[in-house]
């Protein structure tokens, strides 16, 4: 037993001296690392390939971790949730179904807490966001003369404007970013495309009669979805500008108020004045499947490109709901800054805003019920939308441990 | 185990040899925790030292502190009362509460050593550690130096936007 004793001196002493070395792990041997990996679930697994290039390698060049990563995501699921009936598509890649499943999960069973700020003086009419990142634009009564304006808010930077880009002088009603760019759809027919960094306008799409009332780019394809206020969807090619395809106006024929392309480009989802979702498999140019809750305008849908089988909608009633993209069922409707619904505790009167904080100006307002709904975003835990009022809401959601 | 509370078994020692060469002995019941040990040892005899040369004289002794614990847990003592099943946690826990990077050796050890129940013990350790938490405070506990370039970095994200959002 002594030499446990000298040992244990001794690695003290080593332990020390180690401190400032570099720790091992961020060149581990790819067998190590897997015997740790395996006993991850998905999103950990995901964050751990985000930790160095070693561990990145590692999960890339063996796939085979995701579906244990699956099977423990669906451990820790269970041991969340009361029903497991988060039900995939088999045909799918382990870590395209854990993303689905987590996000699922989370949408369907979570408990949310909403945070609600005043963004703008008034509307907020469209809102979008990327991990750290709110973009939110509006149209501004106040400085309307010269111009509707995007607005572009850095979460981490303390939330100062990054830029402010207009000149067109007409009122915007929709908004896609992707990467560099950020589309506008404008009460002019036309579809403005801006480059992000610059604030400049990159293209000017003209393709409808009628006010651009949504639009939705489909990056790897180079394609523009537009709908517009006279009923009519139409594909544009955003580097030349020409329209692709002219799709079937939804029965009855109403105003298309928001658009979000589906897998692949193959499908399009659209939502209608009357409250009609509508999904379109532009393979065939055939609707699909059209289905409608009530018949509130629904202003706003979004899915995810890691989340495509689940579908998030916004209406004017102040109702988001949460439905299953490739059936059409609407699996869950929530209110956002109503918790009454979930049977929480209210904690939207926190006066903390997300992380970083939004602006020094954004003062934090008590929300009033059903304000309407103008555009609404889903990310894997939460669901932010963008109100009449001006207000911005983000519901975190979390699961509860089931006792 | 089979060979424990015959008392002639208990007496038979084992010399280890680090791969600082230093001299460890131990009872032969703490190195039949070792799969790769016990092979050894049913090849060659308990006479002859077994040398580990890829196992440090610090690592060693730690991974046959985990040894001799867990081998005492399995004797049966009239005057003791057992050792109960929380206490060994409690043990386990405090057990690895240790550096990563020694972490990391006993890993590499208890592969080698092929000590099933030390391997599991820290992995799920490990797992545990990083379990839920975000790249960044992954490598702070692990110290870990973020090596991606921005363009990586960018990659990355948008593959593990899912895992963020």
């Amino acid at each position: 037993m002594e030499h446990f004793a000298r040992g244990k001196v001794k690695m003290k002493a080593e332990t020390k001296t180690r401190k400032a070395e570099q720790s091992p792990w961020g060149s581990g041997a790819a067998d190590v690392l897997l015997l740790v990996f395996v006993r991850l679930p998905a999103a950990s697994l995901a964050r751990a390939s985000a930790v160095c290039t070693a561990w990145h390698n590692v999960v890339t060049n063996c796939p085979f971790v995701w579906e244990k990563a699956l099977e423990e995501q669906r451990k820790e699921l269970k041991l969340k949730l009361s029903q497991s009936d988060v039900k995939l598509v088999s045909e799918l890649d382990f870590r395209t179904r854990a993303a689905t499943m987590y996000q699922r999960a989370h949408l369907v069973h979570g408990k949310m807490y909403c945070r609600w700020w005043k963004a703008h003086p008034s509307r907020a009419d469209c809102c979008h966001m990327s991990m750290n990142t709110i973009v939110s634009g509006s149209t501004d009564q106040i400085i309307a003369a010269a111009g509707a304006e995007v607005w572009v808010w850095n979460r981490n930077r303390g939330g100062r404007v990054t830029h402010q880009m207009g000149g067109h002088g007409c009122r915007l009603y929709c908004l896609s970013c992707t990467e560099s760019d950020v589309s506008v759809g404008c009460a002019d027919g036309a579809a403005r495309i801006f480059d992000l960094y610059s604030g400049r306008c990159s293209r000017i799409l003209r393709c409808h009669s009628a006010a651009v009332s949504s639009l939705c780019v489909q990056e790897e394809m180079s394609v523009l979805a537009t709908g517009s206020r006279d009923g009519s969807v139409q594909i544009c090619d955003t580097s030349t500008g020409e329209i692709v395809a002219r799709l079937l106006r939804p029965s009855p024929m109403r105003e298309v108020e928001c658009l979000q392309w589906g897998r692949n480009g193959h499908f399009l989802f659209a939502g209608t004045s009357v409250g009609r979702l509508c999904c379109w498999d532009i393979r065939k140019q055939a609707i699909l499947w059209q289905k409608e809750h009530d018949r509130s305008v629904m202003k706003s849908l979004h899915l995810q490109e890691y989340g495509l089988e689940t579908l998030v909608t916004g209406s004017m009633n102040g109702i988001v709901r949460v439905w299953d993209s490739s059936s059409g069922n609407c699996l869950v409707s929530i209110r956002p800054c109503d918790n009454s619904d979930t049977g929480s505790v209210s904690r939207w009167s926190e006066t903390a805003v997300p992380q970083g904080g939004i602006s020094n100006s954004s003062s934090v307002m008590s929300p009033l019920k059903q304000v309407p709904i103008l555009c609404v975003r889903v990310g894997s835990t939460r669901i932010l939308t963008s109100h009449t009022d001006g207000s911005l809401a983000l519901c975190q959601i979390q699961l509860q441990e089931l006792r | 185990m089979h060979f424990q509370g015959s008392p002639n078994m208990a007496e038979k020692r084992v010399k280890l040899i680090s791969s600082d060469n230093d001299e460890f002995e131990v009872d032969e019941a703490v190195a039949f925790e070792s799969e790769t040990l016990r092979n050894m040892i049913q090849d060659t005899g308990t006479n002859v030292p077994i040398s580990i040369p890829n196992v440090s004289s610090d690592i060693l002794a730690k991974v046959l502190e985990y040894c001799s614990y867990h081998a005492e847990t399995m004797e049966t003592h009239d005057d003791k009362p057992p050792i109960t099943d929380a206490q060994i946690r409690e043990w386990d826990a405090d057990f690895v509460d240790v550096h990563p990077a020694t972490l990391y050796s006993l890993i590499l050890a208890a592969n080698y050593l092929n000590i099933k129940n030390l391997l599991d013990l820290i992995c799920q350790a490990v797992a545990n550690n990083i379990r839920g938490k975000t790249a960044v405070e992954i490598r702070k506990i692990l110290h870990i130096q973020d090596d991606f370039t921005y363009e990586e970095e960018m990659e990355i994200r948008r593959e593990t936007k899912w895992a963020f959002d």
